[in-house]
């Protein structure tokens, strides 16, 4: 990994898995769980942080009230009901999630607990209409086996997901209320060391555990994995959001260099003989030094009537911008708070002149200042109040430099990047939900439990191999996939060979994803009718990757209308035989040339008339047989 | 409160007692199956006594099979987290002065993030705490009247209130907030309509449907659309301040006597009956609706409530198969006033007639209302309704049932015969009776 060597630097990665359980309704109500895209109703609320919160100091929920954000939910007819909007008390605790849970546990040998207490967790971003989440540690302790290594489980916990996201501008930030309450298992891994690589076979090797209780939901959102990232000499950071498992790697590995970089940048600060007292100074309002600039980001917060704020940064030329490792700079540090705040970012004099900031501005600024050659200095702009909160945060950041590491809430970004959240919430933010009382689990229930622990995933897999003869990697691909249980449907339905379904349902979606196509889109219903069409011979195995791409481009409503499009309704068995014997007639003289060695050429030849409006294989059973007469007429 | 073992029974209380623990302290449990420190937390009264519950590190509470546990170390004492009360908010003395009575309920209370608990809060510095914002209209006295769950509340706690409101309208107060428990606050609103009609100033009933140790609550909104009602209203009157959708948007000011809960949960629970809110309040500014309010012009140091409550009042509902003795019973029991709810337009069955005709021959005022809730009672439509009224009944036209039985107890509370009562039941004293029927089912605005 780019020269780090991870036991050298002591990285340590600990893995959080968040898995939708595939239960009939959700977790306190009667609603479905499905993504609800037609919003019949919208909700406004805000959220205050309570009491006790106002007692210490909470920067994040203190900054996300102050910032007056109005939420907006958009409510669909059929995924959310009262319990969700927050206007009725929550249901009984669905008792298939507690189930589901409780199998998963054993299947890790954790221990589950004897009593189950619901809980509240605060989070007042709007992701939860109530202003917090309702959490519940079902088990403690167990391990995960990967390949020969045992990986520690820390907690299992039955929790609700939030609400999903839209969208988020003009102090409004807007969600969809049809995931919310929907099951989560949450599964805390005790931190492994090694590589990058490692950690991703870990989240593998899990996901295939949840999956092989046939109790989770499959696809692309319904599992979510947050990594605690951590190297020697540093604190915990936790980063959250990581969808993709491929991304898991490149986020583990920027964050590692991130961590080790911001350490480098430290003892760099400390040989500078800088201290934190060296940053506890009072901005600088430079508005009229910048009212005739050029600068196009400056311009326009002038023209909002925003002000422009210099921060004085003692000895720190050439540090700001240094970057030890690929986007690691103290620079994005600071402007990332800023960002946090409300602020369009920040520059500070390392990345200047840029960004339209000319040598004359700056020359002035220094002056203005009073700065030395050595010294260093932010700009920020924005509106008068969120301005001040801002710098004292950004300076905030620039003391705390000199620990190193802070132990923060980060999101991984879509390319493989970390970006702060924020500061890491303490415990003090759970209380019980006095809403629902506390269940017991028996002893039987548990023992009845055990006997529903499925088979390991590697099993099962070795018993697809056998039963559907399929290689190794068709049969773990088709395992990874949200069509398992189709596969198994359609192997049973129809006489499509399995290992044509399974390398439809992985290679062939794949390829069309690369595309640019969402395959998501495809229903279960819609595969079924494809391969049952297959199956009666309407449609050939080559018009199978058109038909789902003309499908996935919307130009095709259904399997027959894309089948018609293509022209490509397969041709029955007397049609083919007169293709084939009009392309030897047509070919005769070199047929009497070539004799058997002319087949590759026919075959090339019947192929380009039928195009695809019949197998292949059939093709070539029947030309075969058709040349073999007319060459024994001969 | 964190004291001693709170919530524990049985066998399980003897286990902590002989393991020396309390609650608050850190200790390590050994079961059959595993070893877990935590702190050990109260027991909810109404659990069972097998289990005790932990709150490990992370915050989460667990409970432990008490038949399965070992051993219990104690590691550590419990310490208490520090709750910083902020300062006391300076009052600015060119705004107007508001009172906040608290009778118990929701509207101000902070929870115990070790324990769960939620404690009550009622001074002005922790209402400030949880809606800083009210400084800006008012300059604030809080007072607690008493802390009890609004379904306990009876008529002496609303003389108590009408009593102490009273008080403060001669102590010129501009306005007067009182925070009550949601399930009863229509009733308490109806009976200080009555007890402080003609009162000089706005007088506000709030309440909340989400308590305020949740982010999501209510209060806040619900309270602000008050203390701005109380602090700047170009009206007089009683009014409750709840909010007027699901939406974090605009509080509804009922009238007192005109207003209903109607859900049994949601924000926007409370309902005008036949007519709409009086106001509303939206992002601090007042929108009167109705009219014809009434002026704040009247002298306030001479102000007098009319505050008695006659308990002996009750409140029956008709439904098929009705047995008359009901009301026997209420005559022989010495009961001065029956409101019926009856069907319809104001019907009761046949078999009631000489039991309704027995209570009115002896004074009882028999007041005849509808179980529709919305839409008047008209007893001259049908021949039963004809049978009614010649047998004494009142009609006691748009009147819906818990505002004609508040009336009706506040009525005889204050007069000396049946007579004088009846009279008053059928004048029009804080806008109980409206003339017009709106042409909409639920007048918003
Ligand atoms: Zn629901």
């Amino acid at each position: 990994m780019s020269g780090l060597d991870p036991e050298k630097i002591g990285l340590k990665v600990g893995l959080e898995i968040h898995q939708q359980l595939n239960t009939q309704t959700k977790l306190f109500c009667s609603c479905e769980k499905f993504e609800e895209n037609d919003f019949r109703y919208t909700i406004y609320r805000r959220l205050r942080p309570t009491q006790s919160e106002l007692g210490e100091v909470d920067p994040a929920a203190r900054f996300e009230f102050a910032k007056g954000l109005t939420i907006k939910y958009d409510v669909g007819q059929y995924s959310a009901c009262l319990v969700e909007a927050d206007e009725e008390p929550p249901h009984s605790l669905n008792p298939e999630a507690i189930r589901t849970v409780l199998i998963i546990a054993l299947a890790l040998n954790s221990q589950t607990v004897d009593e189950l207490h619901v809980m509240r967790k605060i989070v007042i971003d709007g992701s939860n209409t109530t202003g917090f989440q309702r959490t519940l540690i079902a088990a403690l302790g167990g391990e995960l086996k990967v390949g020969s290594k045992q990986v520690g489980v820390q907690t299992i916990c039955l929790e609700e997901d939030a609400a999903r996201l839209i969208a988020e501008a003009g102090g409004v930030r807007e969600y969809s209320m049809d995931r919310l309450t929907v099951p989560l298992v949450e599964i805390a891994l005790a931190p492994v060391t090694g590589t990058p690589r490692d950690v991703h076979e870990v989240a593998l090797t899990l996901g295939r555990l949840l999956r092989s209780t046939r109790l989770v939901s499959r696809g692309l959102g319904t599992i979510r994995q947050d990594i605690n990232v951590s190297v020697q000499g540093g604190a915990v950071v936790e980063v959250k959001g990581v969808q993709k498992l491929d991304l898991l790697e490149k986020v583990v590995e920027y964050e590692a260099q991130r961590q080790i970089g911001i350490i480098h940048i430290k003892g760099d600060l400390e040989k500078r003989g800088l201290s934190p007292n060296d940053f506890n100074v009072e901005p600088i309002d430079v508005t009229n030094l910048f009212k005739e600039t050029e600068s196009t980001v400056l311009q326009r917060a002038l023209k909002r009537g925003e002000h422009i704020r210099a921060i004085l940064l003692k000895g720190t030329a050439g540090l700001l911008g240094l970057e030890p490792y690929p986007d690691v700079r103290l620079g994005r540090e600071l402007a990332d708070v800023a960002r946090f705040f409300g602020l369009g970012g920040l520059m500070h004099s390392d990345e200047l002149p840029g960004y339209g900031v000319t040598t004359s501005e700056i020359d002035m600024l220094r002056q203005h200042l009073q700065l030395a050659e050595q010294d260093g200095f932010l700009l920020l702009s924005g509106e008068d109040r969120r301005l001040h909160q801002a710098c004292e945060a950004v300076m905030q950041r620039m003391r705390d430099a000199f620990r190193g590491v802070l132990a923060e809430t980060r999101g991984a970004t879509p390319d493989g990047k970390t970006r702060f959240i924020r500061p890491r919430p303490g415990a003090a933010r759970m209380y019980p939900e006095t809403d629902i009382p506390p269940i017991p689990l028996s002893a039987d229930l548990i023992e009845t439990l055990r006997k529903e622990v499925p088979k390991p995933w590697n099993e099962q897999i070795e018993e697809y191999m056998s039963k559907y003869a399929l290689s190794r990697k068709l049969a773990l691909q088709t395992y990874d996939t949200p069509y398992l249980e189709l596969f198994e449907q359609l192997t049973a339905e129809t006489n499509v060979p399995p290992s044509f379904i399974a390398a439809t349902l992985t290679e062939t979606l794949v390829n069309l994803s690369r595309e640019g196509l969402d395959t998501s889109t495809l229903t279960s219903s819609l595969l079924k009718s494809l391969f049952t069409q297959l199956d009666q011979g309407q449609i050939s195995k080559e018009a199978v990757p058109e038909i789902l791409g003309l499908i996935l481009r919307r130009e095709a409503g259904s399997v027959e209308e894309a089948a018609a499009k293509l022209g490509l309704t397969a041709i029955n068995d007397q049609e083919l035989l007169a293709v084939v014997q009009q392309v030897l007639v047509e070919n005769k003289g070199f047929v009497e040339e070539k004799g058997d060695t002319a087949f590759s050429l026919l075959m090339g030849r019947v192929m380009a008339k039928v195009r695809g409006k019949a197998d292949g294989k059939k093709i070539s059973d029947l030309l075969r047989s058709e040349l073999k007469k007319m060459l024994q007429q001969h | 409160m964190v004291a001693g073992l709170q919530g524990y029974r049985g066998n399980t209380l003897e286990l902590l007692k002989k393991s020396g623990v309390s609650i608050g302290d850190l200790v390590e449990v050994k079961t059959t199956r595993m070893t877990v420190q935590g702190s050990l937390m109260p027991r909810y009264e109404h659990a069972d006594e097998q289990h005790i519950v932990l709150k490990l590190k992370n915050g989460y509470n667990i409970g432990l099979q008490v038949n399965d546990i070992l051993e219990i170390r104690w590691i550590a004492k419990s310490t208490s987290p520090a709750f910083k009360s902020p300062e006391a908010p300076k009052l600015d003395p060119q705004l107007p002065k508001v009172a906040i009575l608290g009778t118990g309920g929701t509207i101000a209370s902070r929870v115990d993030y070790r324990t769960g608990g939620v404690h009550p809060q009622f001074s002005a510095e922790e209402l400030y705490l949880v809606v800083p914002e009210i400084a800006k209209y008012a300059q604030i006295h809080t007072e607690l009247l008493f802390n009890v769950y609004s379904e306990h509340i009876n008529a002496d706690h609303w003389e108590k209130i009408a009593e102490k409101t009273a008080e403060m309208i001669r102590d010129s107060y501009d306005g007067i907030v009182i925070a009550h428990g949601t399930d009863t606050m229509g009733y308490s609103a109806a009976a200080l309509s009555f007890a402080l009609a003609d009162t000089p100033i706005p007088i506000v009933l709030v309440g909340s449907q989400r308590s305020t140790d949740r982010p999501s609550s209510d209060a806040a909104l619900n309270l602000i659309g008050a203390v701005t009602t109380a602090a700047k209203a170009p009206f007089s009157g009683v009014y409750v301040s709840m909010h007027h959708t699901i939406d974090d948007e605009a509080v509804a000011l009922h009238i007192g006597a005109r207003i209903r809960k109607n859900h049994t949960s949601r924000r926007d629970a409370f309902e005008s009956i036949d007519t709409s809110p009086a106001a509303y309040v939206r992002n601090g500014e007042l929108e009167v609706i109705h009219k014809d309010l009434p002026t704040k012009d009247k002298p306030q140091q001479s102000f007098k409530a009319r505050y008695r409550f006659e308990k002996k009042v009750a409140l029956v509902k008709f439904y098929p198969s009705f047995d008359p003795k009901i009301i026997d019973y209420l005559v022989d029991s010495g009961y001065r006033g029956i409101i019926l709810e009856g069907t319809g337009l104001g019907h009761v069955s046949e078999q009631c007639y000489d039991s309704i005709a027995w209570a009115t021959e002896r004074g009882i005022l028999v007041g005849m209302t509808s179980q529709c809730i919305w839409g008047r009672v008209r007893l001259t439509v049908y021949d039963t309704g004809r049978d009614l009224l010649r047998r004494g009944v009142i009609p006691l036209d748009d009147m819906f049932p818990e505002t004609a039985l508040v009336k009706m107890m506040w009525a005889l509370g204050n007069t000396k015969t049946a007579e004088e009562a009846k009279t008053l039941m059928l004048q029009n004293i804080a806008g109980e009776f409206i003339a017009r029927s709106p042409i909409e089912r639920r007048p918003r605005d």
